[in-house]
């Protein structure tokens, strides 16, 4: 099998398997979000943000819908940015590998990537104070917090970032090259 | 464009065929015909180098120059 075949073989086969990504990691998102107001017992076993699940579960309407609300932007943006990274792997189904707008495609994807990993922090702590809404009690607590793990992901979105950002101007100048005789 | 190749008007004078420039030179004689037509965005400096060689001429014999109006 030429390697163009399997280009395009492997790149059809992540492209289906990045929109079907993209449609689950909110279709999850949204039956946490229902899942921690209707049955909390069985969602908090699998939750990671624990803490933050815990005050969304026991909020009062409006600051349950606001907190799903603000815990759900990182999630569409995520799911946005991998809609891109399908786009990118269709160009390279179609043959075009690393022309301006496929290497756009994953610009945005890191872009998004790294954004939503900057911005997680503040977003929790957004949703932990709405899903407050209504309660005296530490109304005005805001806690955002960083971890080791959490860095060394944004050391890793931010490098992948100026990477892509790189490639974009490489595949400038050859376009710009390739105009030349 | 304000600059030209009179590229056609030399491989006249010089009585060339563009398919022995293209094969002297070493590019396609379509990028040839981009070349006579204007259509490049530029000339590499070896490949005008090799084009002033194969028709004996100087840069300044290929290129003209007109004032946009």
């Amino acid at each position: 099998m030429q390697n163009t075949r399997k280009i395009h073989a492997l790149s059809k086969l992540l492209e289906h398997g990045c929109l079907g990504i993209a449609v689950l990691l909110v279709g999850f998102q949204l039956y946490f979000t229902l899942m921690i107001k209707l049955n909390p017992a069985l969602i908090m076993p699998v939750v990671t943000e624990r803490a933050i699940a815990n005050t969304i579960a026991a909020a009062e309407p409006l600051g349950y819908w606001l907190a799903s609300l603000v815990f759900l932007l990182p999630t569409l943006a995520l799911a946005y940015g991998i809609w891109h990274l399908s786009r990118m792997f269709n160009a390279f189904a179609n043959g075009n590998y690393f022309t301006e707008q496929s290497v756009a495609h994953l610009l945005v994807f890191s872009f998004i990537g790294f954004a939503t990993q900057l911005l997680g922090p503040v977003v929790h702590a957004l949703a932990g104070l709405l899903g407050r809404l209504g309660k005296p009690e530490n109304f005005l607590e805001l806690n955002i917090t960083i971890d080791q793990e959490g860095i060394i992901q944004l050391i890793a979105w931010a490098t992948f970032f100026v990477v892509a950002w790189i490639m974009r101007e490489g595949t400038r100048l050859a376009k710009e090259n390739a105009e030349f005789i | 464009m304000s600059i030209r190749i009179k590229l056609d008007e030399l491989l006249l004078s010089r009585k060339v065929r563009s398919k022995d420039l293209a094969e002297f030179v070493g590019i396609t004689e379509q990028n040839i015909s981009l070349i006579k037509t204007g259509q490049v965005k530029g000339i590499r400096f070896n490949t005008l180098a090799k084009l002033c060689e194969f028709l004996d001429c100087q840069p300044g014999d290929l290129l003209a120059y007109t004032p946009d109006e």
